[in-house]
This record gives C-alpha cells, sequence and structure tokens, in this order.
C-alpha cells in the first residue's frame, strides 16, 4: 500500500510579508509575498495576484463558528512565516506566525520609494514612523519601557483628576499617578491598531493589570491591588439581576451633575451611625402613602421660618395638633405652626407616679380605701353583703380581686334609628358635640386598610361587627362619656377613636377597633393637670375602662386620658399607663412597675 | 544526381555544425558516433555525440560548454521535412581521453529549448484554459522554431509558478489542467512539439498507423536494399509482461483520492477503479491488459489532495477527482507495459507514432503454418512509440523503440 498525504513530499517553510489582508471571507487570511517563491517586482506579480494565506490558529481557539479568537492580526507590511500546505506546488500557504524586529530606517525609506517594488506595506503605513523614527524594535514601547512618553502612560498622566470635593466639607482627594514600571521582559502587552492597549504585567513589585480604550478610558489594577476606573465617555451599567456590593472602608461619592436614583420596589436605607443628608437647595420628603419619621430620642423639627404641616388632620399618639376639619367635600391644608404645644413639655416620671388618680388612698380626697371599694362593689351588685362581711378585714387587694368578680354596670343605650342607616356620613351627628368624622380621624388616616368611606364592617380582631353596631357603639360612647367630659373641659378633644388598626404599643383586642374608646387630650391643659380630670371622670361617670396613660417620648413625657363605654355593660376599671403598662390598676400599685420608675 | 539507398539503415548526415562565440565549424569529421533521444515522457530531445579529436578542437575553439551543435540527419531518398534536424546546446563534456596526437571525449546534449528552458522562470500569475497558458509559455518563453500541436481544452487553471521554469509551469498545466483528457502530455518529437493526449495520439492514427513491425527470421535472407527491411524487428529486449503487486502498490486497478478543502472545510473520499473507467477510454486494440476481476482496493493507493477553492478570488475548483485517478492510472500503464524493439532507421518516423506489431508465438511452427496463424495474440497488435533512441554510427542509423500498448488484440481468455 502505499500513501501520499500531507507532509509525504516534505514541510515546505517560508517567510514572507503581508501586502493585503482585506480577505472578502473574512476568515483573517493575508496575501504574503513569499521570499524566494515570490518575485518583489510588483508589476510582474501584483498584490491581487498572489494567494490568500490562511492563518493557522492556537490550539486555544476552536476556530469553528465564532468559537475561539479571531484570526485577524497581522497588517501590510507584517512579516509572517509559514508553509505551503501542497509542498512542493508552492500554491496553498499558510500563516504560522509573525515575526518582529527592529526595522532599519535606511532601508524601509528605501523601499518605501521604489514603487515596484513589494515585500512591504503597500500603503507605507507599517511599520510606524514614529517607531522607525528612533530605530526602536517591534517590541512594544510598554514591554520595553522605553520612549514611554509617546505611550498611554503619558497620557494617563496628563489627565489626573485631582481635588475632588468631598460630601460634608470632608477632605478631597486626587488621583493616583500610574503605577508603571514594567521591566523587560515581564511586560505582556496586546496594543491594537487604533492604540488600545491590554497589559498583563509581571515585572517584580510592580504587577499591574491594564485595559486602556484609545478615547482615554482606562482601568488600572496596581501591584497592591489598587484600581482605577475612569471613564471619559458615559457610563452605562445595566444589571439584570441581584446586586451585592459590600465596601468595608469609606466611600466617598462626588457627583458634579445631577443625580437621580429610581428604585421601583421596596428600598431600605440602614445606618449604624448618624446619617446626615444635606441640601444646600430645598429638601423634599414625599410618600405616595404614609410617611413615617420615628426616633428612639429627639425628633426635631426645626425651620428657620415657619413649619408646614398639611394635611386633612394631624395626628399625634400624644397629644393632638389639629386645626379644624376640613369640610367633607374639600379637604385643605391646616396650618398648625401657631399652635401652642405646652403640654407636651414639663410632665416628669415623678409627676407621673404621684398623680395617682386611681390610687384608694384618699389622694382625691373622696377618702377611698379598700373597705371602700367592697362597699362600692356591693353596691354595683357584683358581691352580695354576706360575700362582702366574709373577706378578712384586713383584706389585701390581690384578696379583692381573687374573690370580688368585676360585674359590668348594665347600661342602656338607644341607638335607635342611627343604628340603621345604611351608609354614614362624616358630617353625621354622634351626639351633642361630635360627629362622625371627630372620632373617626385615625381610620380615615389608614385608608389602605379599609374600603368605603368609613371603617365600619371591617373584620376587627376575628370579630365582625357591621358598621350600624360600630356606629351605634360611637354614639354610645359621645353621649355617655364624651359629651358630659366636654361639658365639663371645653378644651377637650379626641385625638383617637375609632381605629382599624393596631398601632405600636395598642391591645390587639382594643376597644378602639369597636368603636368603644377614645383617647382624650385637653389643649389648654397641663398634662400634669389630666390626673384631676381623670379623677373627675371615674367619680362622675359610667365608664368601661379609664386610663391616664403617660408615655415616655424623647425629651418630653405624653400625656392622654384613655376611656371606653360598653354598651352592653360597664366594668369600670381604672388605672395609671406608663409605657403602655400597667402602673397603678383599680387603686392598687404594681410595684415592680413602680421599682422600674424608681430606678 | 539522384539520391540512392544504398543499404538500409543508411543515413546522410546534412550538418554538424558547432557554433561558438558566432564562429560555425563543420565537425562531421570528427564525429564518430550520434546518439539522440526523444520520448513522449520528456519534454525535449536530449543526446550526446561521441568525437574523436586530433585537431585539439577542444582547446582552439575552445569549447567550454553552452556551445551550440546543429544536427541534420536524414534516410537517403527522404524529403528534407523528414531529416532529424535540430539545435542543442553541449551541456557537457564527459568521458574526455587524452591521447598523443588525438583526444576521444563525448558531448552530452540538450535540446536549445531545455537549455533556455533552464534559465526562463516564471513569476506571474497565470489564469485561462489551460491549452491557451501552454501555448502562450511555449511561444513567449521557450523561442524555439518548431511547430507546436496542442489539444484544445476548455479547462481552466490558475497558478502561481513561484520561479518555475517554462517547462515545469507547462508540465504542471499539462499534469494537473487537462482534466477533459487526463493522460495529455507535452512532450518532443524529432519533428514537432506535441501537447497531446494519448487518446488523441491514438485516435489520430486510428486509421493510418507508421507501419507494421514484424518479428521473423525471414529478415537475414532479404536484401540489404530492401526497403522492407525497414519493418523487420532486428531484436527485441528481454521484456517483463506484467506486474500485479506493483500495480496495486501504484493504484493502477484502482486507487483513493482524498480531497481536503480548507475553506469549506469538506473532507470527501473519491474511489476509482480503473476497470470501469478504463471502457470509456481510447485504445490501441480492445481487450483490457488485466482482468476485471482483479482483486483489487482503492486504500491500496490512497492519495491526499489539498484544496484551497478560495485561494484566489476568481479560482476555479479543479475538480481533482473527475480526472486524477484515472490520469495515475493511465499514465502507469503506459510506462508499465512497454517493450523495446531494435529496427533499422528511418529519419521519417518520430514518438507517438502508432505501429502494428507481429510477434509469433515462441513455438514449434510447420511448413503449413503462416504468419497470421501463429501469431502471439498478447503480444501482436498496435502500439504507440514512446521513446526512439536514435543511433547514427559507422553510417548505419539504428533506432530503438520503446513501444507501449494499452490493451490486446485478442482475448486473453
Amino acid at each position: 500500500m502505499q500513501q501520499n498525504v500531507y507532509g509525504d513530499n516534505g514541510f515546505y517553510w517560508w517567510v514572507g510579508v503581508v501586502e493585503d489582508r482585506d480577505d472578502p471571507l473574512m476568515l483573517g487570511r493575508c496575501r504574503v509575498r513569499i521570499v524566494g517563491y515570490h518575485t518583489p517586482i510588483v508589476t510582474e506579480l501584483p498584490v491581487e495576484d498572489l494567494p490568500w494565506a490562511h492563518p493557522m490558529q492556537p490550539i486555544t481557539s476552536a476556530a469553528m463558528s465564532g468559537v475561539g479568537s479571531t484570526p485577524t492580526g497581522p497588517v501590510p507590511g507584517t512579516w509572517v512565516i509559514g508553509f505551503f500546505r501542497d509542498g512542493s506546488e508552492g500554491q496553498e500557504p499558510i500563516i504560522m506566525g509573525t515575526l518582529g524586529g527592529a526595522p532599519s530606517k535606511e532601508y524601509q525609506e528605501k523601499i518605501q520609494k521604489d514603487t515596484k517594488h513589494g515585500f512591504k506595506d503597500p500603503n507605507g503605513e507599517y511599520p510606524r514612523a514614529s517607531y522607525l523614527e528612533k530605530n526602536e524594535p517591534d517590541t512594544n514601547r510598554l514591554a520595553r519601557n522605553e520612549n514611554i512618553d509617546d505611550t498611554v502612560v503619558q497620557l494617563k498622566d496628563a489627565d489626573l483628576v485631582s481635588g475632588v470635593e468631598v460630601a460634608m466639607g470632608g477632605e478631597s482627594w486626587n488621583q493616583p499617578e500610574t503605577s508603571y514600571a514594567a521591566r523587560y521582559p515581564y511586560n505582556h502587552v496586546y496594543e491594537s491598531e487604533s492604540g488600545h492597549v491590554f497589559e498583563v504585567d509581571d515585572t517584580p513589585n510592580a504587577e499591574r493589570i491594564t485595559m486602556y480604550h484609545t478615547a482615554g478610558t482606562y482601568v488600572d489594577v496596581d501591584n497592591n491591588g489598587t484600581m482605577i476606573q475612569k471613564v471619559v465617555g458615559d457610563n452605562y451599567e445595566i444589571l439584570l439581576r441581584n446586586n451585592n456590593v459590600l465596601i468595608r472602608g469609606s466611600t466617598n461619592i462626588t457627583v458634579e451633575g445631577s443625580c437621580n436614583v429610581y428604585i421601583k420596589n421596596d428600598c431600605n436605607f440602614e445606618v449604624d451611625g448618624n446619617l446626615k443628608i444635606h441640601s444646600h437647595g430645598d429638601l423634599e420628603l414625599k410618600a405616595g402613602k404614609e410617611l413615617k419619621l420615628a426616633s428612639k430620642l429627639d425628633l426635631v423639627l426645626h425651620s428657620d421660618v415657619f413649619t408646614n404641616i398639611s394635611g386633612t388632620s394631624i395626628i399625634t399618639s400624644g397629644p393632638v395638633i389639629s386645626a379644624p376639619l376640613a369640610p367633607l367635600t374639600t379637604i385643605d391644608p391646616i396650618d398648625i405652626s401657631r399652635v401652642n404645644l405646652p403640654y407636651i413639655f414639663g410632665v416628669s416620671r415623678r409627676d407621673a407616679l404621684t398623680t395617682e388618680f386611681d390610687s384608694l388612698s384618699d389622694n382625691d380626697g373622696d377618702g377611698a380605701t379598700v373597705r371602700d371599694a367592697i362597699n362600692k362593689a356591693v353596691a354595683e351588685g357584683r358581691i352580695t353583703e354576706e360575700e362582702a362581711n366574709a373577706l378578712p378585714p384586713d383584706v389585701s387587694p390581690e384578696q379583692f380581686d381573687a374573690q370580688v368578680p368585676e360585674r359590668p354596670v348594665k347600661v342602656t343605650t338607644n341607638c335607635g334609628v342611627f343604628g340603621q342607616q345604611a351608609n354614614y356620613q362624616l358630617s353625621d351627628k354622634l351626639s351633642k358635640h361630635f360627629t362622625v368624622a371627630d372620632l373617626t380621624s385615625k381610620a380615615r388616616a389608614h385608608p389602605g386598610k379599609v374600603t368605603g368611606i368609613m371603617a365600619f364592617g371591617r373584620p376587627v380582631d376575628k370579630r365582625v361587627l357591621s358598621k350600624q353596631e360600630i356606629a351605634c357603639n360611637l354614639k354610645a360612647l359621645a353621649e355617655n362619656v364624651l359629651d358630659p367630659i366636654k361639658d365639663k373641659y371645653g378644651d377637650m378633644i379626641v385625638s383617637s377613636g375609632f381605629r382599624n388598626f393596631k398601632p405600636r404599643g395598642g391591645a390587639t383586642n382594643s376597644q378602639h377597633m369597636v368603636g368603644q374608646a377614645a383617647d382624650l387630650q385637653f389643649t389648654s391643659t397641663n398634662p400634669k393637670d389630666y390626673a384631676a380630670i381623670a379623677s373627675w371622670i371615674k367619680n362622675n361617670l359610667t365608664f368601661d375602662q379609664l386610663l391616664l396613660e403617660y408615655e415616655q417620648r424623647r425629651g418630653y413625657v405624653a400625656a392622654w386620658i384613655h376611656v371606653s363605654f360598653n354598651p352592653t355593660g360597664c366594668r369600670k376599671t381604672f388605672g395609671t399607663f406608663w409605657n403602655h403598662e400597667y402602673a397603678v390598676s383599680n387603686g392598687r400599685r404594681c410595684k415592680d412597675i413602680i421599682v422600674n420608675f424608681i430606678q | 544526381m539522384a539520391e540512392i539507398l544504398n543499404k538500409v539503415g543508411e543515413y546522410v548526415t546534412d550538418a554538424i555544425i558547432l557554433t561558438s562565440k558566432g564562429k560555425q565549424l563543420d565537425i562531421s569529421a570528427f564525429v564518430v558516433q550520434t546518439v539522440i533521444y526523444e520520448d513522449i515522457f520528456s519534454n525535449v530531445m536530449t543526446g550526446h555525440m561521441v568525437i574523436n579529436d586530433a585537431a585539439d578542437l577542444i582547446s582552439r575553439l575552445p569549447i567550454i560548454g553552452t556551445e551550440l551543435i546543429t544536427v541534420a540527419f536524414r534516410t537517403p531518398t527522404m524529403p528534407v521535412t523528414s531529416s532529424i534536424k535540430k539545435d542543442f546546446y553541449i551541456s557537457s563534456i564527459a568521458e574526455r581521453e587524452l591521447g598523443d596526437k588525438e583526444q576521444n571525449y563525448v558531448f552530452n546534449l540538450i535540446a536549445i529549448e531545455g537549455f533556455v528552458d533552464s534559465t526562463t522562470f516564471l513569476t506571474s500569475r497565470l489564469t485561462g484554459s489551460t491549452s491557451d497558458l501552454i501555448e502562450k509559455i511555449y511561444n513567449e518563453h521557450l523561442n524555439v522554431q518548431k511547430d507546436l500541436y496542442i489539444e484544445q481544452h476548455t479547462t481552466k487553471a490558475t497558478v502561481l509558478p513561484n520561479h518555475w521554469t517554462a517547462l515545469k509551469t507547462i508540465n504542471w498545466l499539462t499534469n494537473g489542467g487537462y482534466r477533459e483528457v487526463p493522460n495529455t502530455l507535452f512532450f518532443e518529437s524529432n519533428k514537432n512539439f506535441y501537447c497531446m493526449s494519448i487518446d488523441a495520439l491514438i485516435k489520430n492514427q486510428k486509421n493510418n498507423i507508421y507501419g507494421s513491425y514484424t518479428l521473423t527470421p525471414e529478415a537475414t535472407s532479404l536484401s540489404p536494399t530492401n526497403i522492407e527491411q525497414y519493418f523487420f524487428i532486428k531484436n527485441i529486449a528481454k521484456m517483463g509482461f506484467f506486474d500485479v503487486l506493483k500495480g496495486q502498490d501504484f493504484g493502477y486497478y484502482s486507487n483513493k483520492l482524498i480531497t481536503h478543502d480548507i475553506v469549506t472545510k469538506q473532507y470527501q473520499e473519491w474511489s476509482f477503479d480503473y476497470a470501469t473507467a478504463r471502457k470509456g477510454q481510447t485504445l490501441l486494440e480492445h481487450n483490457m491488459l488485466f482482468r476485471d476481476t482483479t482483486p483489487n482496493n482503492p486504500n491500496t493507493y490512497r492519495r491526499v489532495k489539498s484544496l484551497d477553492t478560495k485561494l484566489w478570488n476568481d479560482y476555479t475548483d479543479p475538480h481533482y477527482q473527475t480526472w486524477a485517478p484515472l490520469r495515475n492510472s493511465l499514465l502507469y500503464e503506459a510506462q508499465s507495459s512497454r517493450y523495446i524493439i531494435e529496427v533499422h532507421g528511418r529519419t521519417d518516423i518520430e514518438v507517438g507514432k502508432v505501429i502494428e506489431c507481429k510477434i509469433p508465438k515462441s513455438i514449434a511452427k510447420d511448413d503449413k503454418s503462416t504468419l497470421s496463424s501463429v501469431l502471439d495474440p498478447l503480444l501482436s497488435g498496435k502500439y504507440l512509440i514512446t521513446h526512439i533512441r536514435h543511433e547514427f554510427i559507422l553510417g548505419q542509423h539504428i533506432m530503438l523503440l520503446e513501444i507501449m500498448k494499452d490493451s490486446y488484440r485478442g482475448s486473453p481468455e
């Protein structure tokens, strides 16, 4: 058997010069004038008559369907080495690689003038005049660290950014100079024709990686791992999935133009230290729904001119700052900048502990003792006289609680036709002094949590009351409790009536949520004097629960009176709350809590 | 006075002129022997001349190479157009023997075209019809006076001769370009240049063969002036007959061409069976030289041909598979089924001529035997002259004819 396969007739290798690279098939083929095979005389063998030499590609390139690296690289004038695939026939050249050198300026000038001579770049562009001028070798200057002033190093250092201002008057910063300190042969450089540069520099103690775009945008990583990214054009970063950024040091961001951040979902911003937002112009915080500002210490709103808070009503969980309610059909901004707010100051813990309006001692002058409570329970029918007599003479409050049931006082209310309305308007009268609007402001402040003009009919704490039932509860509360208080204390306002939600610190089974409770504040009364009002209510009105409430806030103590009325029966319990917990209950001090107060 | 033929094989020396530095010298008196070779497998004629020099020509002229020698030999009574006339260059001097009063040496001769060719190089790309390109090269680079007989073909080829000589380029075109008739050859006879296929040579002489040669003892009994003697085979060289193993090795019976196009990335195998392809070719006789049942396997000869169908923008696919395997078998056959016969020389003969040979069987014959009845059916028949060695010595023109056959006249079975 005979075989005549590739290589059987010898390996014919050659050296030549690329004279054309505009391969119509875009395969990276070049027309190469080959030394010894092809005449240098271009009139005899024009460039277009040279065969297309196929480029051999590295094993790291698949050379298939776009996979791998493109086989483009040689420029006209590049010396290449290769072989003939068809052996001695010498018709089918393959390019294996390129050959660098140190071109002679004199020789290059001579052959460039000779228009009939081949073995050169027909366009006269290569070798570059700048390299020939100094008789430089073909190896890139960045690799040799020679004539660096004619490289991108100079371009980078000539345009350093300095004195960049930092927010809040912090110390400005400067762009570092390039850390280029390459030594031959450690710097591996790729430079394209237009001047894009990639460097992988292994120079000991000066290791770098650089990517430079001819427009001036670049990324430098120096031997310390410091990275400089400079973009001279616009920058677009598009991330289609999650982004996680960890910065262990500090960050300075200086935006000399405008800055727009649009977050289409939630945005959480947590700062362990202080957060300062300084706007030298206006600062606008706008919420499509609720805007919450919370602080564990002071919440200070300060304006050198006015503080404008606008809305249909302004409600706090302490004393209410409110302007008259807007008409039902129009809601106007209410200017409360001139509202006097003295009541939110001046109550200390001691004040709270010494009010004790609900003490069974005779602080409020009525001389009540435990025995008085027993007698009262008999009078209210909660225990019989026999049962009262069976109690020991020195009965303790705990024994009293254990043996005397809380028997609600039966009360009646006639809701009448009011309880049969299909719908309710804010202007609907509940009582002599109050309308639906007065007792439903909190519910209306949370429109997203209810449907319809009122919160009525919404399931509340597993109990579903109809809007008519809630309306009746509100009416009973207003007629039996609120009207008498308003008659007595004209500065009384309802800061929270019916609620369709459980506020922070609120009870899950709050009577607010069924329209049976209201929080009261008094716009012209010092909170120190709330205890006296509470005592008056306790002694003069029928109620289900009466609480004198204090809450420690940053810099002051807020106070209000919680009172409820249950049309089906009132327990008439009472006490003092400190931060939403009992301090005193039905005349009996809760010692643990008091101890905590003292501490 | 009218020319007469005194003896078969006689020749007339019309000229043996040596030209050196513009001076011409008739050196026929110094020539002892002249041998001229012509071959269909050789582009040009060659030869040698034995000189007995008692005048110290070699030093006086001097003869130091590249001198021109014009020879003209003619069979008496034949017209000048039947002469063997040729300009040769002395390519070398060999076997020089120095005597006291004379010396002997040999001029090795090469046709002037061959010599010119050795210093003529082509560097420009050629593209076009192969026959047009060959004719162009022949006319522009070989500087010859002889006519070229060329078969016209439409096959197009593109080649960049990398400083190839004219004849190398012509051979490339002949070898790779003529796919229409794969056994095309470019050769010189003593009369003309030819770029012809063996097929065409045979076809052109189908009814007009040069002569019929007979191997018979009767030849010795004829008069020396009897021109029939020209067509008696004086001698036949010891011959080989066939070599099946060699044929297998060279892919004569079948072979496989593997093509790989570097651009289209096409790998293709083309199996070839000569017995099948042979049936469409022009043959000297009718019966193939081998049984079509001869065991064969295309893998006995595998040849890879690299392809680059986009080598030039105007490149045309040479379709190697359509002719390269057939050419391989045809040329193997033409070079392997050859015999050598010795005959009296005539100057009107040339390579490429078809002759008939009548060769009797090597068996006992009786009085009733006639030539036709005892002819060997395998050896007798038509042959093509592929090579002629003309020897002019001591008034005798002796020819050794290499003749090839591509088929048997009689059925071998």
